[in-house]
């Protein structure tokens, strides 16, 4: 059992139904036609002994990290850069760092999940870094630049 | 009026899983793992050998990518 970065299958699929509304709205969103507002997505920390991976669907309370001042379903991501375009290659990054101030986890963890919790918690992407553990300290996640080579979500 | 200054006989604290200790009392560390889609750097402080606290601080280099491919006909 392993955790392993990539991108969800099941969200490639959604991309081409219009159900992620990354950093701008547009009157196609289904949220409303008249009021369109943005996704919000959420990130969430996993065990080292999990299996998230790009089968992972959508997000699950199962093998989540749990500890003194991690909130279960993660933290909120910053979705204020709307997707754009570099050259032949779509990209996405969130507009600010995932962080975790003053947590306990003591139980290794090596991976992130980007989820959409408004649309029914549907995966985005998972995240690995080497396994560990935070004791009374905190766990920041910089983003990489937003670029076609390092966005976080890239459509080439 | 004016910032107050500490006196130099105030020794500094850190929060731990302890409470607050004083900083000089700990043994500090740090690492770092490099690999080619993160660097990660991990500070540790250890009292008499135990981990009182540890941060770490991920960049991730990066994301991931979703080919997109439009077949011919």
């Amino acid at each position: 059992m392993a955790n392993t970065q990539a991108m969800c299958t099941s969200f490639k699929g959604e991309l081409l139904v219009g159900k992620h509304q990354f950093g701008s709205v547009t009157l196609t969103s289904r949220t409303s036609l008249t009021a369109p507002t943005t996704d919000t997505f959420k990130a969430a920390l996993y065990v080292a002994t999990a299996t998230v991976n790009a089968s992972t669907t959508a997000y699950s309370a199962t093998n989540e990290v749990s500890g003194t001042g991690y909130t279960a379903g993660g933290t909120t991501v910053t979705n204020a850069t709307a997707p754009s375009t570099s050259g032949t290659t779509a990209i996405w990054t969130p507009s600010a760092s995932l962080a975790w101030t003053t947590v306990t986890l003591s139980t290794s963890f090596d991976c992130v999940l980007i989820y959409n919790s408004t649309q029914g918690n549907a995966s985005v992407s998972v995240h690995t870094f080497g396994a560990t553990t935070v004791t009374a300290g905190n766990f920041t996640l910089t983003m990489p630049a937003n670029d076609a080579s390092n966005a976080l979500v890239r459509i080439a | 009026m004016g910032t107050t200054t500490p006196a130099a006989t105030e020794e500094p604290h850190v929060y731990t899983a302890r409470g607050h200790m004083p900083v000089a009392a700990l043994q500090y560390s740090t690492d770092w793992k490099v690999s080619d889609t993160f660097i990660q750097f991990t500070e540790t402080y250890a009292y008499q050998g135990q981990v009182v606290k540890q941060s770490v601080h991920v960049f991730d280099r990066t994301g991931v990518t979703g080919a997109g491919a439009a077949a011919t006909f």
